[in-house]
C-alpha cells in the first residue's frame, strides 16, 4: 500500500500521484482514505453511486455539486453534461479545492465553475477545522464538517440562491457532512423554480428525520440509495475490497409532480428508520446489510421521464425508422400494469409483429379489437395476424375489412347485388371478381371452380387482363369478363378474396387439384427453342417484388445478395421485371446469368419459362404463385415476418406442394437464407449431374 | 334508433324520344349494378350534357352520390329528377328517404305522399313515408303506413324493424319486440334490429340481455353507432358511468363528429362529476348539430351542473322548440331546473306544458308529484293510476317512477295501504335493478372505523392543510342536512356549495405507485407525511373557486360521513357537522324516495335498517376520535323545536358572528339540488318529526333491523 502501482499512476512527491482512471486523469492524495485511495487502487471512486446518479443527468443540464471534494464526480458530471451543459462545483476546504481545480484542468474541461466556499441558509463565514493535508498518514479529507467557531481557517458561506440567481438547475448534489438541511434552506428559490432532482448524503442519523421532513415539505419523494463503495467490476480489476462491504447512505429525491418513476429503490415513507441505525454516524461508509423496510431487489432503475404523449411520438418515429426494439422499450413502461393508453398498445402490437412475436401481437390486437370494435383498420391488422397463425375461420371473417383502411376505402366496389354467402343458388348467376395484386388472383383462382360446384350457379369471372389467359384455360368458368368491361347480368356476387370466408375455407381443404393453371402450348414451343442451348440446371431468378407493395422493403432484396448462388453447372435465368430488372445487366462474378427480362411480354411467357426451367428461386412475388399453381418447383425467400399466406415456421406451404420456403431467422438477414440455398442448390446440381 | 329504407331501384323501361340516351342510361345502370362506378358516372354525365336535367340520369347520379356518402349532392340530383313531369314514384320515394336522412322532414313527407299517391302499390314508398312520419312524431300515421307495408310484404325485414320503432315510440314495447324479432328471424345479421333491441330490452328491465344485443349489433356492423349509444344508455341507467364512457369513447374513436355520442358522453361525464369535461363535450355536440335537441339538452344539463342556471334555462328554452324523439325532455329539464332555483310556480306551468307534449311522460308525473301535497280526491292521482294500469307505460324505469310518485301521493292523501303498496312495488323494482350487499357494506363501515384509530391522528398531527374555509355537513340522506345547510348559507359570509363529490372523487382516484387505485380505507395506510396536506390543498383548490370572498364554504354531501376522519387529517381546521334525526323517520324518508344518484341501501327495509346501524357505529367512532371543536352533532328534532338555539350553536361552532338572517333561511333563493328541494322552501317542517308512527305496521322489517340497532 505504500507505493503507487507504476503502470497506471504517476507518483509526484511524498503524497501526490496522478491516476489515469475510468473517467479521466486525476491528481490524488494517496493518504486520502476514501477518494484518493480508491482512485489509485480501483481507477475510480464511488462508481456504483455514479451509475445511479448518472441516470439523472442529460447532456445540456446544469448541475450543482456542493461538496465537490477533489472532483471525482465533478469530472464525470462535466463530461456527461457536455459543452452545452454546466457544472457548478462548491468546495470549502482550500487545499481540496485546489485539487479540484487541478483535476478540472487536467481533464481539459471548460464547462465547470468552482467556488471556494461553503453553502448555507444565510451568507456568512464558518471555520474549516485544521488538517495537515500533506501528512503521511491516512485521513478522510471528505469527512470535514464546518463549525461556527474553533480553530482552523475561515471560509465564506454563500446561499445557493445567491450563487445561481435565476439560472435553472436540473440536478443538485449535496455531500456536506451534516449541513445538507442548511444548504437546502439557502436554495429554496432554486428548488421552487427549477424543481431539480436532488441527490443527498444522509449518514447523520441525528439529523436524518429533520432532513427527510424538510424534503417532504418541499414536495419531494425520497428514495434510499445505498451504493457499495467497492465495485467488483472496477476499472483496474482489483479483487480486494478494502472497504469491506461498506455502503454510502444517500437519498435520491424526485419532485413529487415529476412523471419520472423509480424502480428498485426503497422509498422513504416514515421517519425513524435510518438504514445505518445500528452504527454510529460520522464516517463515510459502514459495513451493513441495510435494515430498510423494502430492500432494493435489483439494480436501481430510474425510468424514463417521458410522458405518454412524448413516448408515443418517439415510438412512432422509431417504428417509421424500423427501430422496433426501441419502440417497444419506449412504450412498455406505460403498459406495465396491463392497462394504459390505447395508441401505445397499438404501437406495441406493431413493433412486436415486426419482431416476429406473433402470439403476443395477437393477444394485444384482440384486446384492442374488443375495446374498439369499430376501428376497422385494427380489425384488418388482426385478420392478417390470425391468418398468419393459420387461424382461418376468424381470420377470413376479419379479412372483410380490407376495404375499410384509409387508403383502400376508395377501392371498395359498391356492387348493387347481394353478396354470395356460400350456399347453393342453382339457376342464378354468380359474379366473381378479382381484386388486388396478380399473386392474389393466381393464388385464389383455384377457388372459382369450387365456387361453381358449391353454388350450382352459372359463374361469371371478372378478372384483370394480365392473368385472364390462365382463366380461359381453366375449367369451371361459364363466362369470362375483363376488368372494367360490363359483365353480363348477375344475381349475386363475390370478391375473389372473399371466397374463403363465404365457403369457410380450411387449411385441410388445400391445395385442391394440382396443378390448376397451365402454360400456353404455343409459348412453350417458343421458349423451349429459346432455352434449348442453355446448359442445365436452369434456375429462374426473381429478387424483387412490385416496389409499390407496402411490405416491399422487407420482402425484396438485390441481385448482389444472391451472388453466392453463382456456381458452375447452373445457368440462371433472370425473369425479374420492373425497375430492379436492370441489375441483371451486371451479374455478380461467377454467376452465369441470362437476362430474359426484356423478352418476357406477359405472364404467359413467365409461365412457359417456369414450366421449362428446373427451379425458380424468388422472393415473395407473383412468379412464385405462378410456379406453385403450375406445379413447378420453386424456392421462396421469406422475411422474418412474411405475408400471412406463408404462415409461420414451416418449410412447405399447404397452398402449393411444389414450393419450398427459406425463411429468415433474423430480421433483415438474407445472407444466411442465401447460404442455406447455396448448400441445397449445390446438392441439387450434383444430383442432376449424376442423373445425366 | 335505425331504420332501413328500401334501397333505390332502377327505373323501368320508358318510352321516350332519344333512344340513344335510353340505351346509355340502361348501360349506366348496369355498370352501377356491377359496381363499376366510373363507367356509370361517365355515361350519366354524357346523357346530361345532351339533355340537362334528364330524369333517369339525374336519379342515378343521385343514387351514386348517396352511396358515396355525399348526401347534399344526392338530394340535388334527386330533386332535379323529381321535377320531371313523368318522374316515377320510386324517384319520389327515394327523395323522401334522402330528405329524412338530411332532417328535411316536411319535404320528405310531401315527397313520400306524392310517391304513394302516384303508385299505391309501391311498397318501398309506403315504407319510406312511414319512417318520415315516425321521425316527425306522427306515430299513428306512421303505424298505418308500416302496417300496410307488412301486409303487402310480410317478409320485409326492414319494414318489421321500422314498425318496431314506431310501436316503441308509442310505448308498445311488447309489440315492438315481436317485430324486431321477426326482422331478425328474416335477416339474422341485421345490425339495426339488434341495435334497436338494446334500448327496448333495457326499458323492459333486461340490461344484460340488452348488452348482448349491442354486441351482436356491433358484430354485424362494427360501425353501427346506435348500438354504442344504446349500450352506453344501458350502463348509465344502472349507474355504471365509466362503462358508459368506454362505449362512447369507442364510438368516438371512429366517428369523432358523432353529436349523439358527444351528448351522451356529456351526460356520463356529468354523473362522474367531471363537469368541465361534460360541458366541453356538450358544446362540441351542439357545435356539430345546432338543432339537435339531445345535444342542446346535454348542454343545458352540463351548465346546470356547473351552477350556470340562467344560461341553462336559455338553452332549454331554445331546445324545447327543436324536434326530438322525446320532445318533452327539454321542458322537463327546464321545469326541474326551475324547481331547483325555487321558481315553483313557473316549474308547475312548465310541467303542464310538457304534459301537453307527451301525456305519457312519467318524468313529468314523477317530478311534479314533489311540487304539491295531494288530497284524496285529487284527480291527478287517478290519472297516474290509470296511466300505470293502461299498458301505455311499459318501460320498467317509467313504471317504477310512477310507483314512487303514487306512493308519495297516497301518503299525502293519508291512504297508507295504497301508499305502501306502491312504495313496496317501486322499491322492489329498483332493488332488483341494482347490486348491493348489505353485509359487505356494514363490514366496510367497520373497516373504516378500524383504519382511523385515535393514534393515527396523533401520528399525523401538524400535517394537513390549515385552512378553515370548509364546513362539512354529513349524515344519512334525508336526515335534515339540507335544512342545516340552508341555515348556515343564510349567513352573509357563508357559501352553500351543495353536495360536492370532491372528497369521494379524490378517494376514488388515489393511486398507488403501481398506478392502481388504492381503495378506501386502505389508502390510509399508504399516506406519506405530506399527503394529507396535499389532499387538503386539492380540496381547497376545487371549492375555493366556488365562493370567492366567503369565509366558509359548506359541502353538504351526506355521504362524506364515510370520510370524516380523512377530512380531519387533510383539513384539520375544517368543521364537520353531523346531522342526526330520528332513525325511523330518516329511514322512512329514504324509503319513500327514488334518488337520482345511487343510494343503493335505501330500497329494502331490512337492508336500510342494517346499513343505518353500521352508520351509527361509525359515527360513534368519529365522535370518540375527532376533537369537539372540529366535530359536532346536531339533532334535527332540536332544530325544529328551537331553531335559534341550534342555529346560534352551529354559527358559533363555525367561528362566525351571529346574523339574524340565519333564522329566515327559507327566504334564501339559492338553488337546491337534492331530494329535499321543495321542503326547504317551507318555513319549518314540523310535519317531519315522529312522522313514522302512523305507518308502524308497514315498517316491520325496518323496525326489526333498527330495534337491534337501538338495543345492540
Amino acid at each position: 500500500m505504500d507505493s503507487f502501482p507504476q503502470i497506471r499512476t504517476l507518483t509526484i512527491g511524498a503524497v501526490n500521484g496522478i491516476v489515469a482512471g475510468r473517467h479521466g486523469v486525476f491528481l490524488v492524495n494517496r493518504y486520502d482514505y476514501y477518494v484518493g485511495q480508491a482512485l489509485i487502487k480501483y481507477g475510480e471512486y464511488g462508481e456504483i453511486e455514479w451509475r445511479n446518479l448518472a441516470q439523472l443527468v442529460r447532456p445540456g443540464n446544469t448541475v450543482v455539486e456542493v461538496g465537490a471534494n477533489i472532483g471525482s464526480h465533478t469530472v464525470s458530471l462535466a463530461k456527461t453534461v457536455g459543452p452545452t451543459g454546466r457544472v457548478i462545483a462548491v468546495e470549502p476546504q482550500r487545499i481540496i479545492h485546489q485539487y479540484l481545480c487541478a483535476n478540472i484542468a487536467l481533464n481539459g474541461l471548460g464547462n465547470v465553475e468552482t467556488y471556494l466556499a461553503g453553502c448555507g441558509a444565510k451568507p456568512g463565514e464558518l471555520m474549516v477545522p485544521p488538517l495537515d493535508y500533506f501528512a503521511s498518514t491516512f485521513q478522510n479529507f471528505g469527512g470535514i464538517a464546518l463549525s461556527p467557531e474553533g480553530a482552523g481557517e475561515r471560509v465564506t458561506i454563500l446561499r445557493l440562491d445567491d450563487i445561481m440567481k435565476e439560472r435553472p438547475v436540473q440536478l443538485l448534489k449535496i455531500d456536506v457532512e451534516g449541513m445538507e438541511a442548511e444548504v437546502l434552506r439557502g436554495a429554496t428559490g432554486l428548488i421552487a423554480n427549477s424543481r431539480p432532482f436532488l441527490y443527498l448524503e444522509n449518514d447523520r442519523m441525528d439529523k436524518s428525520d429533520a432532513l427527510i421532513s424538510l424534503l417532504w415539505s418541499l414536495d419531494y419523494r425520497i428514495f434510499w440509495d445505498l451504493p457499495k463503495l467497492y465495485n467488483p467490476d472496477n476499472y483496474f480489476n482489483e479483487a480486494d475490497d478494502i472497504y469491506k462491504n461498506m455502503v454510502s447512505a444517500n437519498m435520491l429525491c424526485i419532485p413529487r409532480e415529476s412523471s419520472l418513476s423509480v424502480q428498485n429503490f426503497a422509498e422513504i415513507t416514515s421517519l425513524g428508520l435510518h438504514p445505518l441505525l445500528t452504527a454510529a454516524a460520522g464516517h463515510r461508509g459502514l459495513p451493513v446489510t441495510p435494515p430498510v423496510t423494502s430492500p432494493p431487489r435489483d439494480a436501481p432503475v430510474i425510468v424514463t421521464t417521458l410522458n405518454a404523449e412524448t413516448a408515443e411520438k418517439q415510438a412512432r418515429s422509431a417504428l417509421a425508422s424500423g427501430a422496433f426494439e426501441a419502440a417497444e422499450a419506449l412504450v412498455r413502461p406505460f403498459l406495465a400494469s396491463g392497462s394504459g393508453p390505447l395508441p401505445l398498445w397499438r404501437i406495441l402490437a406493431t413493433a412486436l409483429r415486426q419482431l416476429g412475436r406473433i402470439q403476443e401481437t395477437l393477444t394485444i390486437q384482440q384486446m384492442l379489437v374488443d375495446t374498439l370494435p369499430g376501428d376497422l383498420p385494427l380489425r384488418f391488422d388482426l385478420s392478417e395476424t390470425l391468418l398468419l397463425l393459420g387461424e382461418f375461420e376468424r381470420g377470413w371473417r376479419e379479412y372483410r375489412y380490407r376495404y375499410s383502411l384509409p387508403h383502400t376505402t376508395i377501392l371498395d366496389r359498391k356492387v348493387q347485388k347481394p353478396g354470395w354467402e356460400g350456399g347453393p343458388i342453382p339457376g342464378k348467376t354468380l359474379l366473381i371478381h378479382d381484386e388486388q395484386g396478380y399473386g392474389d388472383s393466381l393464388q385464389f383462382m383455384r377457388m372459382v371452380p369450387w365456387a361453381k360446384q358449391r353454388s350450382g350457379a352459372r359463374v361469371v369471372l371478372e378478372i384483370n387482363h394480365d392473368t385472364a389467359s390462365f382463366a380461359r384455360r381453366m375449367k369451371g368458368i361459364d363466362h369470362l369478363a375483363l376488368r372494367g368491361e360490363l359483365p353480363p347480368p348477375f344475381d349475386v356476387h363475390c370478391q375473389m378474396m372473399s371466397l374463403p370466408a363465404a365457403m369457410g375455407l380450411k387449411l385441410a381443404d388445400l391445395p385442391g387439384t394440382m396443378p390448376y393453371l397451365s402454360a400456353d402450348p404455343a409459348r412453350l414451343t417458343r421458349w423451349r427453342k429459346r432455352l434449348a442451348k442453355l446448359p442445365r440446371l436452369l434456375v429462374a431468378l426473381v429478387w424483387a417484388g412490385r416496389p409499390t407493395h407496402f411490405n416491399d422493403a422487407n420482402r425484396s432484396t438485390g441481385l448482389a445478395t444472391l451472388a453466392p448462388l453463382g456456381m458452375d453447372g447452373v445457368t440462371f435465368l433472370s425473369i425479374q421485371k420492373g425497375p430492379k430488372a436492370a441489375e441483371a445487366a451486371e451479374p455478380p462474378a461467377g454467376m452465369h446469368l441470362v437476362d430474359l427480362g426484356d423478352e418476357i411480354k406477359d405472364f404467359d411467357d413467365t409461365a412457359a419459362i417456369l414450366s421449362l426451367a428446373d427451379l425458380l428461386i424468388s422472393v415473395d412475388s407473383s412468379p412464385v404463385h405462378l410456379a406453385g399453381a403450375l406445379g413447378r418447383p420453386a424456392w421462396v425467400m421469406l422475411p422474418l415476418v412474411p405475408d400471412w399466406r406463408w404462415l409461420l415456421e414451416r418449410e412447405d406451404t399447404p397452398w402449393y406442394p411444389s414450393l419450398r420456403l427459406f425463411r429468415q431467422s433474423v430480421r433483415g438477414d438474407w445472407t444466411s437464407v442465401v447460404m442455406r440455398m447455396v448448400k441445397e442448390l449445390t446438392a441439387l446440381r450434383d444430383r442432376a449431374g449424376q442423373a445425366r | 334508433m335505425s331504420r332501413k329504407p328500401r334501397s333505390p331501384t332502377p327505373p323501368g323501361p320508358r318510352n321516350q324520344q332519344g333512344i340513344g340516351l335510353d340505351e346509355a342510361v340502361a348501360r349506366a345502370q348496369a355498370h352501377w349494378n356491377a359496381g363499376q362506378t366510373d363507367q356509370a358516372e361517365l355515361l350519366c354525365q354524357q346523357v346530361l350534357a345532351v339533355w340537362p336535367g334528364h330524369a333517369d340520369a339525374s336519379h342515378l347520379l343521385g343514387v351514386i352520390a348517396h352511396a358515396y356518402g355525399n348526401l347534399d349532392l344526392a338530394l340535388d340530383y334527386l330533386r332535379r329528377a323529381c321535377q320531371a313531369p313523368r318522374a316515377p314514384a320510386v324517384y319520389l320515394s327515394n327523395l323522401a328517404e334522402m330528405c329524412r336522412q338530411r332532417g328535411l322532414l316536411a319535404e320528405g313527407e310531401t315527397a313520400g305522399r306524392r310517391a304513394v299517391a302516384l303508385d299505391a302499390g309501391l311498397i318501398g314508398g309506403w315504407n319510406n313515408l312511414g319512417i318520415v312520419l315516425q321521425e316527425a312524431g306522427k306515430y299513428e300515421e306512421s303505424l298505418a303506413c308500416l302496417e300496410r307495408v307488412i301486409a303487402l310484404s310480410p317478409d320485409y325485414a326492414e319494414a318489421h324493424n321500422n314498425l318496431g320503432n314506431t310501436l316503441n315510440r308509442l310505448g308498445r314495447l311488447d309489440r315492438a319486440q315481436g317485430h324486431y324479432q321477426r326482422a331478425l328471424a328474416l335477416k339474422p345479421n341485421y345490425a339495426e334490429a339488434h341495435g334497436n333491441l338494446v334500448k327496448l330490452l333495457n326499458d323492459l328491465g333486461e340490461p344484460d340481455e340488452a348488452l348482448i344485443s349491442a354486441r351482436r349489433a356491433i358484430d354485424c356492423n362494427p360501425r353501427h353507432g346506435d348500438a354504442y349509444i344504446n349500450a352506453a344508455a344501458v350502463e348509465i341507467a344502472r349507474g355504471r358511468h365509466a362503462e358508459a364512457l368506454r362505449w362512447l369513447d369507442s364510438l368516438l374513436s371512429f366517428a369523432p363528429g358523432h353529436a349523439g355520442a358527444l351528448a351522451a358522453r356529456s351526460g356520463a361525464l356529468k354523473h362522474l362529476n367531471r363537469d368541465d369535461e361534460a360541458l366541453d363535450s356538450a358544446r362540441r355536440a351542439v357545435a356539430l348539430a345546432p338543432d339537435n335537441q339531445e345535444a342542446n339538452n346535454a348542454l343545458g344539463q352540463a351548465l346546470q351542473a356547473l351552477g350556470r342556471f340562467e344560461e341553462a334555462l336559455t338553452v332549454y328554452e331554445r331546445s324545447a322548440t327543436l324536434p326530438s324523439l322525446q320532445p318533452e325532455t327539454a321542458l322537463v329539464n327546464k321545469a326541474v331546473l326551475l324547481m331547483e332555483v325555487g321558481r315553483t310556480e313557473e316549474a308547475r306551468v312548465t310541467f303542464d306544458q310538457a304534459l301537453v307534449v307527451n301525456p305519457r311522460s312519467t318524468a313529468v308525473w314523477f317530478n311534479r308529484a314533489d311540487l304539491k301535497t295531494f288530497k284524496a280526491d285529487d284527480t291527478e292521482i287517478g290519472r297516474m293510476e290509470t296511466l300505470l294500469a293502461s299498458g301505455d307505460v311499459q318501460s320498467r324505469c317509467d313504471r317504477m317512477s310512477l310507483h314512487f310518485a303514487l306512493g308519495k301521493a297516497w301518503l299525502d292523501a293519508g291512504d297508507a295501504d295504497r301508499a305502501f303498496a306502491h312504495l313496496g312495488q317501486g322499491n322492489r323494482m329498483k332493488r332488483a335493478a341494482i347490486s348491493f350487499n348489505a353485509e359487505a357494506s356494514v363490514r366496510w363501515l367497520d373497516a373504516i372505523a378500524e383504519a382511523f384509530p385515535a393514534d393515527l391522528f396523533a401520528r399525523h398531527a401538524g400535517g394537513g392543510e390549515p385552512s378553515d374555509l370548509p364546513v362539512f355537513i354529513v349524515g344519512i340522506p334525508r336526515s335534515g342536512t339540507t335544512l342545516l345547510e340552508q341555515i348556515l348559507a343564510s349567513h352573509s359570509q357563508v357559501h352553500g356549495a351543495g353536495e360536492l363529490k370532491v372528497v369521494s372523487r379524490m378517494v376514488e382516484q388515489a393511486m398507488g405507485s403501481d398506478h392502481r387505485p388504492l381503495g378506501f380505507p386502505q389508502l390510509v395506510s399508504s399516506l406519506l407525511p405530506g399527503d394529507p396536506a396535499r389532499m387538503g390543498r386539492h380540496y381547497l383548490a376545487a371549492v375555493s373557486a366556488l365562493a370567492p370572498g366567503s369565509r366558509r364554504v359548506v359541502d353538504k354531501m351526506p355521504a362524506n360521513f364515510l370520510y370524516a376522519g380523512l377530512i380531519h387529517l387533510m383539513l384539520p381546521n375544517a368543521r364537520i357537522i353531523h346531522c342526526h334525526r330520528d332513525p325511523v323517520d330518516t329511514c322512512l324518508s329514504c324509503y319513500t324516495k327514488l334518488f337520482s344518484d345511487e343510494q343503493a341501501f335505501t330500497y329494502d327495509q331490512a337492508e336500510l335498517g342494517r346499513f343505518y346501524r353500521g352508520y351509527e357505529t361509525l359515527m360513534a367512532h368519529w365522535r370518540a376520535v375527532l376533537p369537539p371543536d372540529r366535530f359536532i352533532e346536531v339533532e334535527y328534532e332540536q332544530v325544529v323545536a328551537d331553531i335559534e338555539t341550534q342555529a346560534r350553536r352551529m354559527i358559533a361552532f363555525s367561528g362566525l358572528e351571529w346574523q339574524d338572517s340565519c333564522l329566515e333561511f327559507h327566504k334564501s333563493r339559492r338553488p337546491v339540488k337534492t331530494a329535499s328541494v321543495n321542503q326547504v322552501r317551507q318555513p319549518i317542517y314540523r310535519g317531519s318529526v315522529g312522522r313514522w308512527k302512523p305507518y308502524e305496521r308497514h315498517l316491520g322489517p325496518l323496525l326489526a333491523a333498527l330495534e337491534m340497532a337501538n338495543r345492540g
